[in-house]
């Protein structure tokens, strides 16, 4: 789709960031009852049960009334907390869970300029060099949402969940890490929407017909030899605290973790951070590994939906596999866990990486992806080129 | 002018952040002063173009360590308000004189030591420096003095991986 | 470049007022009736014991230890990738060796915390697994049962395996938990 760069005397392209940002916002918050909702009755239809089917048709409006239901709650807090920290704590978990989404690439808006040429601009709020390091640096805030939780609510559960669910999320931060550089190893850029741009050539630089520039070969889960999208796979759904890996909040023996002590909206507020979590970390997924707003194949049909439709289904296929896998397996024990995230994902991560880099050996230089210069700059260079740069203004 | 606003806003709110930080009588509150004023420092970084310091000092500063440091306040049970209560210390007396004698030397300093630039030109940020290239094609190139600094963090990290287990564990 | 962190502010301010918004709505619209057992922790329906923050194991704080050193390696690697594959191929021989001695000298640290057993997260467990494997451990250990014997509900198509005869008609219970021995 190619869209004018004037719409009425507005400039559009520095809009774009902003669109994208509402458009985050608004389809999240759009979302969020729906998620609730596709999750239950997928379980149920897994478990051979009915689900909720009271409140609207299918029970579709089940969580709306939930969540009108949870505004009106009483607000109550223990006598023995930290009251500011305890109300901090599920602020924090908003706001990280929400502040992460900043960097996904939706998709790529071409405009036709004024003066006759195409300029393409990312639909993306922020498209910054830093990219994939971004959503990393904000989740690993999210952390402190649980540690806190757990601490100020004074509560033995809660302290028990706080510090299990930290635990988890630092361990499983390595590996999650690690398969997000085997992509970056080959892309060559830690900007999303470049990461998508290095997906959408010919699978494995094999001379193969037009359809399959961009298909579904030459992403990344497999030009990565499927293993980092295994080990990514499994840290996201460890990241955020969901069945089998949801120790923090395991309701057999914790009662509810980190947040039992937390009623009414604050309770909500924790419950929309997975779940806005989940949307992000199977967004990072799809832009990493499933060729974020790319068609599956290049021919026509595909080719004509807009690619933040794609994005969304690819988003939305996480979603289910998140679901399934909860219906599927039951609840890792916690020495299980750490095995896992230390002993087998960690080494595994680190020489799948070192494989990588051993076989692209052979490959011939790839053109730098950044819009930096490949010559190294020394500190003396920059202070002599300084009178150079004045003069040219 | 948006970056000069954002450098105030963002300055004025890391030195209430550190000022709470030393003021705070509980250590947890405390560290969550020293995480905010974390966070605004990987802000400034982002406002002189260092985008992978920044988000480096997020990552390591504010995500890792900070939380290492409320595991040992929860670990020795300091979080209970008022389990640090100094009695009859020297320390603040101390702490508030060398705090003088640093702000005089910085004065000072700034009085005599001059910039030495070009009339009429301005410090400027080669921005492409600070990038996630920028800083890999500078640290890894042969020709550059980095590649031993390099080598010797991972003996560094290596030491401190021995001394975190003979520390923590009983039986080593 | 910083213009493009500009939309990302906005985006923090948007999820901070959306959180505020989220608590101080909640806030306004609840009822407050505090009483004193509803404002008292949780502890399943009992009064609570004692208070919450004790210690806690050394285990979490060998993690977040054991954390920041490999998450320090791993920030080591993010630039390296990034310009790796730009490279010519001898420079690329070099990038890699360069990394590989990096990471080499870290393995080292991290087959030392495996042959400590600071990643067994259960140090019991582990002495058992160690000592599980010679036969006189093995004949100690008592045979895994499934609580069908003493019901009576056994397999009667299975015929009985050596010496060990089904108890079926067990004169007492003792007998049968005993492991069928007489």
């Amino acid at each position: 789709m190619i869209f004018p760069e004037f719409v009425g005397g507005v400039h559009l392209p520095p809009l774009v960031p902003y669109i994208a940002l509402a458009g985050t916002i608004g389809f999240i918050l759009m979302i969020l009852p729906g998620l609730i909702w596709i999750e239950r009755v997928v379980i149920a239809l897994m478990q051979d049960r009915s689900g909720p089917n009271r409140v609207g048709p299918r029970g579709l409006l089940q969580s709306t009334a939930d969540v009108v239901k949870l505004f009106f709650k009483e607000d109550m807090s223990p006598k023995s907390a930290d009251i500011k920290i305890y109300y901090l704590a599920p602020f924090l978990t908003v706001l990280c869970a929400f502040s992460a989404g900043g960097v996904l690439p939706l998709q790529t808006l071409t405009f036709h300029l004024a003066n006759g040429d195409f300029q393409t601009v990312p639909l993306t709020v922020g498209d910054v060099n830093i990219g994939v390091l971004y959503i990393l640096a904000v989740s690993s805030l999210q952390v402190y949402g649980v540690v806190l939780a757990g601490w100020a609510s004074n509560n033995k559960y809660s302290l028990l969940g706080g510090l299990r669910g930290s635990a988890q999320l630092i361990s499983y931060e390595l590996s999650m890490g690690l398969a997000i550089l085997c992509v970056v190893l080959f892309s060559g850029t830690c900007q999303l929407n470049k990461i998508v741009d290095a997906q959408s050539g010919a699978p494995f630089g094999l001379p193969l017909p037009e359809i399959f520039n961009g298909s579904i070969f030459s992403w990344f889960w497999l030009g990565t030899g499927i293993i980092p999208v295994v080990i990514y796979t499994i840290a996201m759904i460890a990241e955020t605290n969901r069945a089998p890996f949801d120790l923090p909040e395991a309701e057999s023996e914790l009662i509810a973790g980190f947040h039992t002590e937390y009623s009414s909206m604050k309770f909500a507020m924790f419950f929309t951070g997975e779940y806005v979590s989940m949307l992000v970390v199977s967004g990072l997924n799809a832009a990493l590994f499933w060729g974020g707003p790319l068609p599956p194949l290049n021919i026509i049909p595909f080719t004509l939906i807009p690619g933040f439709v794609w994005f969304i289904t690819k988003v939305m296929g996480g979603i289910f596999f998140y679901t399934w896998l909860r219906a599927t397996y039951p609840r890792l024990r916690y020495d299980a866990l750490m095995h896992l995230g230390w002993k087998r994902m960690l080494p595994l991560g680190l020489v799948w990486l070192f494989l990588l880099a051993v076989v692209s050996l052979g490959r011939s230089p790839a053109k730098s992806a950044d819009n930096v210069p490949e010559k190294p700059v020394t500190a003396t260079q920059q202070v002599q080129t300084l009178p150079n740069a004045v003069a040219h203004r | 002018m948006v970056t000069v606003i954002a450098f105030w806003v963002l300055a004025i709110l890391s030195v209430v952040a550190s000022i709470a930080m030393v003021v705070t009588k509980n250590p947890v509150r405390s560290a969550l002063a020293l995480v905010g004023t974390f966070l605004c420092v990987a802000a400034l970084y982002i406002l002189l173009s260092a985008q992978f310091i920044a988000a480096v000092q997020v990552i390591v500063y504010a995500g890792a360590i900070m939380v290492l440091f409320l595991f040992v306040i929860m670990l020795l049970n300091l979080g209970s308000p008022g389990a640090l209560r100094e009695r009859g210390s020297l320390q603040p007396v101390i702490a508030t004189g060398m705090g003088i004698c640093f702000l005089i030397a910085l004065l000072l300093s700034g009085s005599l030591i001059k910039l030495r630039l070009p009339a009429g030109a301005r410090p400027e940020v080669y921005e492409p420096l600070g990038t996630v290239r920028g800083i890999g094609i500078n640290l890894f190139d042969p020709k550059q003095p980095w590649l031993f600094p390099f080598e010797a963090t991972s003996i560094l990290l290596l030491v401190a991986v021995v001394g975190a287990i003979i520390m923590a564990k009983r039986k080593v | 470049m910083i213009s493009g962190y500009i939309p990302i502010a906005v985006l923090i301010l948007v999820a901070a007022i959306l959180g505020g918004a989220m608590i101080g709505l909640s806030f306004l619209f609840g009822p407050h009736k505090p009483t004193f057992f509803k404002s008292t922790s949780y502890e399943c329906g009992i009064d609570p014991v004692g208070n919450a923050r004790e210690r806690f194991p050394i285990k979490f704080y060998l993690v977040a230890m054991l954390f920041i050193i490999f998450d320090i390696e791993t920030i080591f690697l993010w630039p390296w990738a990034v310009t790796y594959g730009s490279q010519e191929h001898g420079m690329k021989v070099f990038f890699l060796s360069e990394m590989a001695v990096f990471v080499a000298i870290l393995f080292i640290g991290y087959f030392y915390i495996l042959g400590k057993g600071a990643l067994d997260w259960d140090e019991s467990d582990r002495a058992v697994n160690q000592d599980s494997h010679t036969p006189e451990i093995k004949a100690k250990r008592a045979p895994i049962r499934f609580g069908n014997e003493a019901s009576g509900v056994v397999d009667l198509d299975k015929k009985p395996v050596g010496d060990r005869v089904p108890t079926y008609g067990a004169s007492s219970q003792e007998e049968v938990v005993a492991g069928g021995k007489r």
